[in-house]
């Protein structure tokens, strides 16, 4: 038994390091989520969205001659594994270091690349923010050494807040947030920013409900209906907003809907099930309801390539490739010394095809932001999910209404 | 709270206390009988969701209801005959780490099958209208058919055990399974089909609760805790404590959701405004929180109360 044991030991160790030190000449891209668990649903879309921008990038020659090479590491959503993911991403040869579906893994990457970079200035890496929106990401955590390539949670607020302005017959206003650093910052923010731009709405609700534990919802509709409310704003994702979405339909409640994820996986198939023709609002940095050419031609490329999904929830990976690739060319090198310089200021148009810059003094993605409904599509018309369902742009907020002074304190070596 | 908020949540609360009920069911059975806490119950829960979508595209709905819960109770029979009992010699623990195991093949399975984003399993158009309004709000005719076949299965279920020979042999192997056994019935058959009917009855929740659920993977780790809640503080073995178990956690979380009452309200109805200082910040963060912030967690404050003051549970025989 020892011999075939220790030998298929040493096989899949050798494997292993072979699938780490792949190929010496490319620029490797390390991608650091969870791969396995309930969140593997998301990371299975941003790999998609990751994979398709860096071929794009790798037909057009690349950086600057070097193909972009994906590593992919599991860090089963948990902050310390990150943390371990990330030294195994370093040693596999890594510069950049992407992670995207939770703030607090996001946290431990910059602090740990922080570290890393400072006990190691011949050996530098740098760290994107694909999609977890915590404002403290460009705020008080702040690094040189990162780039957030998506639209924080207080400006999408804040555009929510000025949308709002535009619909005064929304009186009465119910708000349904997770417990939990994300649904209880959003809470707040919306409270000060919608509070501020519309003294008159009557918060008729406010309630914080355990995170994705619950079953039935139909007890918080049943509330919300009792309570009145014209409108609920929600920072709920995933099951949450699913089954919250689906008790409503079934109740027949005719409120209207304003969430922050809900063009993430598996929330469309659930809000088309739920039947709420053109109540429910999507909130983000766009969607594939915006009428754009570039913006079609993109996302039919891309569903054409992966069976149909689309490419508009995760926008930051493609926003992140799009700036990269200039920064490179910019700079003429990839050492990372001269691309991050590059990046800052950087300038560039998004897959929606709105104008977008990298924030010199906090590195945030600037850029314009969407308010689009969920309605039954015409055939041949984008849909999301293969529902038959998808996105209306009622709004598109332009980036200098949702612009917010920074916060970051910045390092710089 | 208003009468129709009360009206709804009457509904709410039996509604999602009988489907509690359909997987309580069996695995207070099996747990009592055969002294294993099924961690994979809810995952059986899962697969007859998927199940029941899948049968459904093809077939339509009404024979799904009947396939997926038999295709279900088989491969839990399969379970039972060539694991479990294999196992059943290293003892309880091995027993208990099998079912925890088995949970994770079968989230695992389904996500290579199905995939990870969840399914797009409807409300059948046959039942998919009002049936009735109260208050100006339509309560849809599937909740109505959820219910009664709920109704059904726990009459039918307490009928068999009841009333009939293999039910007397069943609530005898609950309690006296070496005397079973010397009568000369095959009490390892009576743990399979045990096994496999608890199985299916947790299939059979799966496919009527698919549609109003949301089918996806995670499905099955949201709905276990609560379950052996039900199973301890209804008691070992007992159908019936089962059943009112389902039915208070079911009305609790309804219920309390709809409550907006915290201490700080509480104590302003004696005059107390403020937290008292000198109590920290401890208890300023508990002051403002409602009882419908702690929903949720009432039932396992109940499991642990139940624990302490009465092991056995509501109507359990044995502690």
């Amino acid at each position: 038994m020892r011999t075939p044991r220790s030998l298929l030991a040493s096989v899949l160790a050798l494997s292993a390091a072979g699938a780490a030190q792949a190929d010496d000449d490319t620029f490797k891209y390390a991608m650091i989520d969870p791969f396995s668990g309930p969140a593997a649903v998301v990371t299975e879309r941003i790999e998609k969205v990751l994979r398709f921008a860096v071929g794009e990038v790798n037909a057009a020659g690349g950086l600057n001659g070097e193909k972009i090479e994906i590593l992919t590491f599991d860090n089963k959503m948990s902050a310390q594994e990150t943390a371990i993911q990330a030294q195994k991403a370093i040693d596999a040869g890594a510069r950049i270091l992407q992670t995207s579906v939770s703030s607090s893994n996001t946290f431990a990457l910059v602090d740990f690349v922080r570290k890393h970079n400072r006990r190691n200035p011949e050996d530098q890496v740098i760290v994107f923010d694909g999609a977890s929106h915590d404002p403290a990401i460009t705020g008080e955590k702040c690094s040189y050494y990162s780039f957030s390539w998506v639209l924080d949670a207080d400006m999408k607020t804040a555009g929510l807040a000025a949308y709002l302005k535009d619909r005064p017959e929304i009186a009465k206003v119910y708000l349904l947030n997770a417990e939990g650093s994300s649904g209880q910052t959003s809470r707040a923010s919306v409270l000060e920013m919608v509070g501020a731009a519309r003294p008159d709405i009557e918060w008729v609700g406010d309630d914080t409900h355990p995170l994705q534990k619950i079953t039935d919802f139909t007890p918080y509709i049943a509330k919300i209906r009792a309570s009145g409310a014209q409108a609920v704003i929600t920072s709920d994702w995933g099951a949450d907003l699913a089954l919250v979405l689906k008790a409503a339909g079934e109740a027949g409640l005719d409120a209207e809907w304003f969430t922050y994820f809900s063009t993430g996986p598996g929330a469309p198939t659930a809000m088309a099930q739920s039947g709420l023709d053109g109540l429910v609002y999507s909130v983000f940095d766009g969607d594939a309801g915006i009428r754009n050419a570039a913006l079609e031609a993109h996302e039919q490329a891309f569903r054409d390539a992966t069976g149909g999904q689309s490419a508009s929830p995760f926008p930051g990976d493609s926003s992140a490739l799009k700036a990269l690739k200039l920064a490179a060319d910019k700079a003429g090198s990839n050492d990372l010394d001269k691309l991050i310089p590059a990046l800052e200021g950087m300038e560039f148009t998004t897959i929606f095809g709105a104008p977008a810059v990298v924030r010199p003094e906090d590195h945030q993605l600037v850029t314009q932001m969407a308010v689009s409904k969920f309605v039954p599509v015409d055939d041949g018309a984008l849909d999301e999910e293969g529902t038959g369902w998808g996105w209306q742009n009622v709004a598109l907020i332009p980036a200098e209404t949702i612009t917010l002074p920074s916060a970051c304190e910045m390092d710089r070596p | 709270m208003s009468i129709d908020v009360l009206a709804f949540s009457l509904l709410n609360g039996t509604l999602y206390g009988m489907l509690l009920f359909l997987l309580a069911s069996g695995l207070t059975l099996i747990f009592s009988m055969m002294g294993v806490l099924n961690f994979a119950h809810a995952s059986f829960f899962m697969l007859g969701a998927y199940l029941g979508f899948e049968f459904s595209q093809g077939l339509g709905f009404f024979p799904a209801l009947i396939l997926a819960p038999l295709c279900v109770g088989l491969i839990g029979a399969g379970v039972e005959r060539f694991g479990l009992r294999r196992v059943h010699r290293f003892g309880h623990l091995g027993e208990l780490l099998f079912t925890f195991g088995l949970a994770f093949v079968i989230e695992e399975a389904v996500q290579m099958i199905w995939g990870r984003s969840p399914q797009a399993y409807p409300v059948p158009a046959a039942l998919d209208f009002t049936a009735f309004e109260i208050f100006g709000t339509g309560y849809p005719a599937f909740r109505l058919f959820m219910l009664a076949v709920s109704a059904a299965i726990f009459a039918g279920l307490a009928l068999l055990l009841n009333r009939t020979r293999v039910g007397l042999i069943v609530r005898a192997s609950l309690t006296h399974p070496e005397m079973v056994s010397m009568l000369g019935h095959n009490v390892p058959l009576v743990f399979m089909s045990v096994f496999g009917a608890g199985s299916a009855l947790a299939a059979l929740g799966g496919v009527i609760a698919g549609p109003i659920l949301v089918t996806q993977p995670s499905m099955a780790a949201g709905l276990g805790p609560i379950l052996f809640v039900i199973v301890v503080v209804g008691g070992l073995g007992s159908l019936g404590g089962a059943f009112a178990a389902s039915l208070i956690v079911g009305f609790i979380q309804t219920f309390a959701v709809a409550i907006d009452f915290s201490v700080a309200d509480a104590f302003g109805l004696i005059g107390v405004t403020a937290p008292p200082a000198a109590l920290g910040a401890l208890l300023r963060d508990v002051w403002n929180v409602s009882v419908s912030q702690v929903g949720p967690v009432i039932p396992y404050l109940l499991l642990v109360a139940m624990l302490i003051f009465r092991p056995m549970g509501l109507a359990g025989k044995r502690a």
